[in-house]
């Protein structure tokens, strides 16, 4: 073996060391499912309402920036946006329930990846190897939110024939009731 | 990660904190800056990720009686989906196993080290997000990351190899840093995991001799390669005197006794063994380098350690080493093989002596007293210090005063790139004047190797 002592007499005094900083920014995988995320959502609310896709186009940016620079406050305001734009989709433009489902989906899906993408970064930084973490997060929060809106969809096609908007309202309390009364 | 240092300068002297600024990277921070080890959660913590969501989701609802447009209740519902997601996740308890695997557990300096990192999963439920953060030793340099993140399914193994330059000393690796999150990211458990298998990485560096130091003329009674002022046995021509019965014959001036019919002796330069004592000044303000890539001010003291005792003991000298900074690190005069294995092993490992400051208490004036006690009372004493305080100054003159007589070997640490740092140098040379004139041997050590260095101040000094 080479030895490359410090004391060897000629290189004396000066050896260089390499400081390893971790870089604090979210892993690249991460930042493109968050952003596929807030696209889909957006490309959705666009088809049906202009003004709601322009929104949620901001959201798609915001969300996209933000995590890539690991910033919380950003991505937080694309969440919002891209609420927003299913907001006004429903409202101003009576869009139907594919659309907004997809739209509200796209808009906590993007926090969640975006968010998860922003810790990883802070916690292990770029270089390190996260994929079959973030694969599991994403699909974890994927199934969920899947399950989710197509549990509604039923609820709704089911009930909303003539029930009036009231009752699936009650229904929508009582599971926030149930959800805080849990542990 | 690595051995770095801060600069030197600043306001009289130099900046104090000699603690690499990077060894939170081992620490895998999932809370704010600042906050203190002592600080940070253990346990559950919450992430409080999905705050307020379901709040969130009420909106739309809202707006969807008051418009009387059912669809956009559906989006509510997806929102309360996810809290209820995220309420419901219990927190994960992950049950780890974890090895730690070096290929080279005894480096030679600059080496690289590959680490293997082997985390099971014991337990019978799934990790679904685990980030594990190795325990790098703060002197070392990571090439890659020594960080992982994964999901781990029962009884299943995940990796994590990375690779280490390895420096002088004894590393020991910090237990593992571990954060398991649920599904939904809404509660986490942070803990800290010892690791089994090698937890110590060992560089000892090879003692090697590469110059001889001239010594001052404090010695025992045994012979040595130290030239005295006493007249006796030896090789340099000293002084005559009047034959006395029992001289013996070789040593007569024959040429004088030719020319005058008196008999006179001859006396020779008597060359005798000194006892050393190399001291390394290794306090918390020494440890100062003038950039990040360059050695600090200590490793360059252990590094003329290291050239000066295998040099002395090879001329017969008795050498002890000693560390001026918090741990008890004294070696006791001694010679042979044995003894240069222990100083090698002693200047490579001693916790006193590491390539990163420790953040022990040290009370300078009752060190020096307790080091005059020990120190042999014949003993002369190398001193490396980058002389950036005016104490390190006061040790150097009081032990000359004492009668030991001090040679300061000076690393310096001092850059010239602000007026801080230019008048931290300027005070570094008017300490290096005033011991100068005080009569002490000083060798101003930059860029050059030392060797050169300590021929040109062996061409001035005088004996």
């Amino acid at each position: 073996m080479g030895r490359r002592a410090a004391g060897d007499g000629t290189g004396a005094g000066r050896r260089e060391v390499v400081a390893v900083t971790i870089t604090r920014r979210p892993p690249r995988s991460g930042v493109a499912v968050a952003a596929l995320s807030a696209a889909t959502g957006a490309a959705a609310l666009g088809v049906v309402s202009a003004p709601a896709g322009a929104v949620a186009a901001v959201g798609v940016l915001l969300v996209g920036g933000g995590t890539l620079a690991g910033s919380r406050r950003a991505l937080g305001w694309g969440a919002v946006s891209l609420v927003a734009a299913t907001l006004l989709a429903g409202g101003v433009s009576g869009a139907g329930p594919g659309p907004l489902l997809v739209g509200g989906l796209s808009a906590a899906l993007s926090w969640d990846l975006g968010e998860h993408a922003v810790g990883l970064g802070d916690q292990l930084g770029r270089e390190t190897d996260v994929i079959r973490n973030l694969a599991t997060h994403a699909a974890g929060s994927i199934s969920v939110g899947a399950v989710a809106a197509a549990v509604a969809f039923g609820v709704y096609a089911a009930a909303a024939g003539g029930q009036p908007v009231v009752a699936l309202v009650f229904l929508l309390v009582g599971a926030i009731a149930l959800v805080s009364a849990l542990r | 990660m690595s051995g770095r240092s801060t600069r030197a300068g600043g306001n009289g002297g130099a900046t104090r904190d000699g603690r690499s600024s990077t060894d939170d990277a081992a620490n895998g921070r999932n809370v704010p800056d600042g906050l203190p080890p002592q600080l940070r959660p253990k346990g559950i913590v919450p992430t409080g990720r999905w705050a307020g969501m379901a709040g969130l989701a009420l909106i739309p609802v809202a707006l969807g009686v008051l418009l009387r447009h059912p669809p956009l209740v559906l989006a509510g519902a997806v929102g309360v989906a996810f809290a209820a997601y995220a309420r419901g996740d219990t927190a994960p308890d992950p049950e780890l196993t974890l090895e730690r695997e070096l290929s080279e557990p005894a480096p030679d300096p600059g080496d690289e080290v590959t680490v293997t990192l082997r985390v099971r999963n014991d337990g019978d439920r799934v990790l679904p997000d685990l980030r594990i953060v190795d325990g790098v030793p703060a002197a070392l340099a990571t090439e890659g990351s020594a960080r992982l993140g994964t999901a781990l399914r029962p009884g299943r193994t995940a990796t994590l190899r990375y690779t280490l330059t390895a420096v002088r000393g004894a590393h020991e690796f910090d237990p593992v840093h571990v954060v398991a999150r649920n599904p939904s990211g809404s509660r986490e458990r942070d803990a800290r995991v010892a690791a089994g298998g090698a937890t110590t990485l060992r560089c000892t560096p090879e003692l090697e001799a590469s110059t001889s130091l001239p010594l001052r003329g404090l010695t025992t009674v045994y012979s040595g390669r130290v030239p005295t002022d006493v007249g006796g046995a030896g090789l340099e021509f000293h002084s005559t005197r009047e034959y006395r019965h029992g001289d013996p014959a070789k040593r007569v001036n024959w040429a004088r006794y030719a020319r005058t019919g008196e008999l006179s002796t001859l006396q020779f330069r008597e060359e005798r063994a000194a006892t050393v004592v190399v001291c390394v000044d290794a306090r918390r303000g020494s440890y100062l380098a003038p950039d990040d890539e360059s050695a600090n001010a200590v490793e360059r003291g252990v590094e003329a350690a290291s050239q000066a005792v295998p040099a002395l003991l090879d001329g017969g000298d008795r050498v002890g080493v000693a560390a001026f900074g918090p741990g008890d690190c004294l070696l006791e005069p001694g010679v042979g093989d044995d003894h240069a294995a222990r100083v090698r092993d002693l200047l490579a490992t001693h916790p006193a002596l590491a390539p990163t400051p420790s953040d022990e208490r040290f009370l300078p004036t009752s060190w020096l007293r307790r080091f005059r006690r020990w120190l042999p009372a014949d003993a002369q004493v190398i001193f490396c210090t980058p002389l950036t305080d005016d104490y390190a100054a006061t040790v150097a003159r009081r032990l000359d005063a004492y009668g030991h007589a001090v040679t300061v070997i000076s690393p310096d640490p001092t850059a010239d790139d602000t007026p801080g740092r230019r008048l931290a140098r300027v005070e570094r040379a008017n300490r290096v004047s005033g011991l100068r004139s005080a009569g002490l041997r000083v060798l101003e050590w930059g860029d050059e190797p030392l060797a050169t260095e300590l021929e040109r101040a062996a061409a001035r000094w005088s004996r």
